[in-house]
């Protein structure tokens, strides 16, 4: 009773708390027609073709330009714009997730949707002309069109197109980032366009590789002749047509104008009443829906949370007999003994539990095959004993030594004497400060991440890396955290009550006995769930036979391997989905995992190439890199969401190091060169204020420490951009976590950590473009001759 | 039965049994009185080796218990001991207190163990709490629980430690009565107690220990009604000392009379008798004893107060030539001396190893 009222309690303060932060509004006068728009705030994405349309429709409207749809959806959701123009499609997917946003009207604009491509290239064009003539005579590209249009987003199949090498290359620049038309999706490319052109390519046996880059730069990209034809939903119009060629029109865009529905005056009405209410609601069930559903993500967490009881339990059976041996040995009357057991609690309780777990998974059972989950057990079970050890000699010493010899004189021996008077006693006293170990040791078992174990925390902080929301993760792994303790909590009680002899219709032989019972039922629990974990391991099958012993010579003979992953990297997410027979071994920082690859704790370690190769520059003799990619990937700096100059002015300061050439020095200088070089000194003047920065400074080449000072290519490149942007620089070093929290929370400017641009992380806070490149490569152990 | 010979007992330096000689015979009762720590307990404990002695030998039926070997589990088994503070086991209800040893170290069937528990529980009159706790008796109940789980392993003999000492005065009889039963009934009992007269009624033997070995030992009107030694009968009688040495002819006669004054009082002895005992204690060292010292005296006075009777008894004791001096002095004229006469209920001299003894109850 006492915790579902707790729980009341706390559930109560945070719906208060997000009721306060839900409850800001401004007056807007509604909107009826299109006319009524005129003297709004419009927003749209820059680059769009509604951008210039509507600067010239809506003359005194104030246009406010954004990176991207999910930055536009978040404008007119937090009420930064009045309304947003955007097309048909994607206004649709965003009002899918997002009831309290409307579409106020589709009757703005049709455009005719075309691929773009080179001027100095019709022969190219001519043929992809020829070839969506045939699609649309023979109805493919209708039913196409409706598989992408009609359905639900992630019920749709994208069909996977054999890659040729062989073929002529041809570069497709698209801008990800809104399905249907295009978007990437566990690395890969999706989308309607995408699967158009793909199509397109198969037949006409080119070897297409796609690009993506802002929408905005597409015209750019192709106009230099960087790309040979760009495609995500690209309208025709004039003044795009002197610099680029159409092909027919594949489809037609209509335009939408959203805003939300309490200003739209047709659809305001019912929902005004409780828009507090829903809008609260709403945003948890899009939480629940991001971070829960999608992606099957519960699994993860279900996983998660069978390892963490897997851990707490064995940990605690372990623990407990360990405990109660070290309690025999403490109090043995042999000095030696007495010694020992002094020695082994003083050395545990004085060496931190994350820090013994270390040592144990990469000193003590470095060489060995061993689970990771049997050496965190082994760990976690070696700290509680020492506590729970002198707990049980607490409360053994805490017994009338009249019990003792009334039991010797009895005629019992001393184990008889232990075990049918001392023991029944003691666990009495014990149990009280017992249960808080108990608790103290579930909450502890969430440091397992470091050595590669997927609990309940690692699950939640997979499902963070990707989704980059703090909120909904973190509260349900704390609820969780509070269930398995509170559930643990109650099984206590109830030994605990079982184990008092004054309950009713109760023999007290029988209480002496509820001592064997404890241990007896934890050891039963314990079985039955390693039985439900192995037999079920619906995201990571535990029972495939690893084959340790052959050599990896390309990336198919990964499967079934040990793949050593950073989690939440895209390295992670494509192993996971393309290597379903590969053993997925998480690790936290680059260096552990290459680590665990040399200490035969995994058989390949996939990561960006770039640290890879960094990582082998100075490890030659015991690695080396598989020349195939797995993937590519866009890095880019995530910043704060609400100052769009900073946007700009990034940018724009990107787009300059990678012209003059910066980018390029950079990556040789930090990547490819053995050495270790230093950050050159730049003053900063600090004029237009101060930029605050976080890193990571755990990520050679990107950010370390050496000799003392930072250094790597995203502090080199910090310190240029801020003198770019004639700003004083404030770096913060934190953990990947950490620094999305803190951008969300303004704590930070922007962050500069090897950030890989994901569509899903563009939700929580806005990405500059591009300014490396990334090839996601697979690292192995140097093959011996 | 057992036959207990030069058994020694150290506890660090102290030697707390330095040398026990001792028998006990089937369907005996011992006593065993004697002032605090002078190893009574120490000595029960001995015998059913709760404690280790240090040396000498404990035969049991013709087997020497201290030698290596002993199977002191099954031993105990036959021992049965009740011990001053009850030690019931706290989790157990009464029932399981006595039900536990004979199910565990007998093999008896649950039923079996029940059946004689009740029976024994009746004859010690606590049947009507079966179920509960031993927190929820009087201590004498505890201690009649105690015995009863004693029996329900059929010992061959019964130790008692003390077993009223922690009891309410209200509670004792109880404890007793049970106790006197079960000698009637025959069995074989030690018993360390500080209840004389039950000591006095009920024991076959008594055992008075002292200095760390059996004082005195007899039959319980010898032990009490005569004592043969000294300490024995001080500790029988219950008596009390004040001792004072005279060793200047110019002592402090005012600071004696007021620490005599002082003793007389903590024993409540009446205004009369104090000032009774003053008057005889001047009149016997002023006009009889320091007239027979040519020099500085060398008198010990001692002032005796007896609990059990209530009389008190000074005590002259002093070197020098063997002469009676109550019969040195002309008994016409001397008024000190009928004085004394006076006062005094008897009075006598004694020459012993070459002191005069003068000793005079009031």
């Amino acid at each position: 009773m006492k915790h579902t009222r707790h729980l009341l309690f706390i559930t109560l303060l945070m719906i208060l708390a997000l009721l306060a932060g839900c409850s800001k509004q401004t007056p807007t006068s509604r909107l009826a027609t299109i006319e009524d728009m005129s003297n709004k705030r419009i927003g749209v994405v820059s680059g769009f073709i509604y951008d210039k349309f509507a600067s010239e429709r809506f003359p005194d409207a104030q246009i406010l330009r954004y990176n991207s749809q999910t930055d536009l959806l978040l404008a007119i959701k937090s009420e930064k714009v009045d309304v947003a123009i955007t097309n048909y499609a994607a206004a649709k997917n965003m009002l899918k997730d997002n009831a309290e946003v409307g579409i106020l009207t589709d009757q703005l604009l049709t455009f005719p949707i075309g691929i773009g491509f080179n001027k100095n290239n019709p022969e190219l064009r001519a043929r992809f002309d020829a070839f969506l003539q045939a699609r649309k005579t023979d109805g493919s590209l209708e039913t196409m069109y409706r598989k992408w249009f009609d359905n639900d987003l992630g019920t749709i199949k994208m069909p996977k197109f054999k890659v040729n090498p062989s073929g002529r290359k041809v570069v497709l620049g698209v801008a990800i980032g809104d399905l249907p038309s295009a978007g990437y999706v566990d690395g890969e490319y999706v989308g309607f366009d995408i699967e158009l052109i793909q199509t397109f390519a198969a037949q006409e046996n080119i070897n297409l590789q796609i690009l993506s880059m802002d929408f905005s730069a597409l015209i750019a990209s192709l106009a230099s002749g960087k790309v040979d034809m760009i495609a995500d939903c690209i309208a025709i119009n004039a003044e795009r047509q002197k610099q680029v060629d159409f092909s027919i029109p594949y489809m037609e865009d209509k335009t939408a104008v959203i805003a939300l529905k309490k200003n739209i005056s047709h659809l305001a009405g019912s929902h005004q009443k409780s828009v507090h209410s829903i809008s609260l609601t709403q945003s948890l069930v899009e939480g629940f829906h991001s971070n829960i559903i999608r992606e099957n993500r519960y699994l993860l967490i279900l996983d998660g949370l069978k390892t963490t009881l897997v851990i707490s339990l064995f940990s605690i059976l372990f623990g407990t007999l360990l405990g109660g041996f070290i309690c025999f040995l403490r109090m043995s009357r042999r000095k030696s003994f007495q010694l020992t057991a002094r020695l082994y609690i003083s050395l545990m309780r004085g060496v931190p539990v994350l820090v013994l777990l270390m040592i144990m998974y990469y000193v003590i059972f470095g060489n060995a095959n061993v689970s990771p989950v049997l050496v965190a057990i082994v760990a976690f079970g070696m700290n509680f004993a020492a506590y729970v050890s002198e707990m049980f000699r607490a409360a053994i010493e805490s017994i009338d030594r009249g019990q003792t010899e009334a039991g010797i004189a009895g005629g019992f021996n001393k184990f008889q004497t232990f075990v049918y008077i001392i023991m029944p006693q003691a666990i009495r006293r014990v149990l009280s400060v017992y249960k808080g170990e108990v608790i103290s040791l579930v909450k502890m078992t969430s440091i397992v991440g470091y050595i590669a174990v997927q609990d309940l925390t690692k699950a939640s902080d997979i499902i963070r890396s990707r989704t980059f929301d703090a909120f909904f993760p973190l509260l349900m792994t704390a609820v969780l955290y509070f269930a398995i303790s509170a559930l643990l909590l109650q099984f206590l009680d109830a030994l605990d009550r079982l184990s008092d002899p004054r309950r009713k219709n109760c023999s007290g032989l029988l209480a002496s006995r509820a001592s064997w019972l404890t241990l007896l039922l934890l050891a039963i629990l314990s079985l039955a769930m390693v039985a439900v974990y192995n037999s079920t391991g619906p995201t990571e099958p535990k029972s495939i036979s690893v084959t340790t012993g052959a050599a990896i010579k390309s990336l198919s003979d990964l499967n079934g391997k040990r793949i050593a992953v950073i989690t939440g990297t895209t390295g992670d997410f494509v192993i996971r989905e393309k290597y379903k027979n590969a053993k997925v071994v998480d690790m936290v920082y680059p260096a552990d995992a290459a680590l665990a690859l040399r200490a035969n704790k995994a058989d390949a370690f996939v990561f960006d190439r770039n640290t890879l190769q960094y990582i082998l520059a100075r490890h030659q003799q015991y690695y080396e890199i598989l020349p195939e990619r797995l993937s590519t990937v866009e890095i880019a700096i995530p910043m704060r969401s609400d100052a769009p100059d900073l946007h700009r002015k990034v940018n724009a300061a990107i787009n300059k190091f990678k012209q003059d050439g910066t980018i390029d020095r950079l990556k040789q200088k930090w990547i490819l060169s053995a050495t270790t070089p230093t950050v050159p000194k730049i003053t900063l003047d600090g004029r237009n204020g101060v930029l605050r920065m976080g890193t990571c400074l755990l990520s050679e080449p990107y950010a370390f420490m050496s000799n003392g000072v930072m250094a790597g290519l995203d502090i080199e490149l910090a310190y240029l951009l801020a003198e770019h942007l004639e700003m004083k620089l404030e770096i913060t070093d934190m953990s990947y976590d950490a620094m999305i929290a803190a951008l969300q929370a303004g704590k930070i400017d922007l962050a500069i950590a090897n950030f890989y641009k994901l569509n899903e992380r563009e939700a929580a806070c806005v990405f500059s473009i591009a300014y490396l490149e990334n090839d996601i490569a697979a690292m192995v152990r140097r093959q011996q001759p | 039965m057992i036959s207990v010979k030069n058994l020694s007992k150290r506890f660090g330096d102290h030697w707390v049994l330095k040398d026990i000689n001792a028998e006990i015979r089937k369907g005996e009762v011992i006593s065993i009185i004697g002032p605090s720590g002078t190893g009574k307990s120490t000595f029960l404990r001995c015998l059913n080796l709760l404690e280790r002695p240090t040396g000498g030998s404990i035969v049991i039926d013709g087997v020497n218990i201290l030698q290596k070997g002993t199977d002191e589990p099954k031993l105990r088994r036959k021992m049965g001991m009740v011990f001053q503070s009850f030690n019931l086991f706290a989790h157990l209800t009464v029932l399981d207190n006595l039900t536990l040893g004979p199910m565990i170290l007998l093999g008896k069937s649950r039923q079996d163990a029940e059946s004689k528990a009740i029976e024994l529980l009746k004859s010690v009159g606590v049947s009507e709490k079966l179920h509960q706790f031993p927190d929820e008796l009087s201590g004498g109940q505890k201690q009649r629980v105690a015995i009863a789980r004693c029996l329900a392993m059929d010992p061959e003999i019964i130790l008692f430690d003390e077993p009223t000492s922690a009891l309410d005065p209200t509670m004792v009889s109880e404890v007793l009565s049970v106790i006197r039963r079960l000698a009637k009934d025959g069995m074989t009992m030690a018993i360390v107690t500080h209840e004389m007269d039950f000591a006095k009624n009920v024991s076959s033997r008594v055992f008075y220990m002292d200095e760390g070995i059996i004082y005195e030992e007899g039959k319980p009107s010898d032990i009490f009604d005569n004592p043969q030694k000294e300490k024995t009968r001080i500790f029988i009688q219950r008596i009390r000392k004040f001792c004072e040495k005279v060793v200047s002819r110019h002592f402090d006669l005012y600071k004696l009379q007021a620490n005599l004054e002082l003793f007389c009082a903590r024993h409540t002895a009446d205004k009369r008798t104090v000032s009774h005992i003053l008057l005889i204690v001047e009149e016997v060292l002023g006009q009889m004893l320091l007239p027979l010292f040519p020099g500085d005296p060398a008198i010990e006075l001692t002032l005796e107060y007896s609990e059990k009777t209530g009389d008190f008894q000074l005590l002259f004791n002093y070197a020098g030539l063997q002469q009676n001096p109550f019969l040195l002095l002309p008994d016409s004229d001397n008024l000190s001396l009928r004085l004394i006469e006076k006062l005094t209920k008897s009075s006598s001299y004694q020459w012993i190893a070459g002191r005069n003894h003068l000793s005079i109850s009031i």
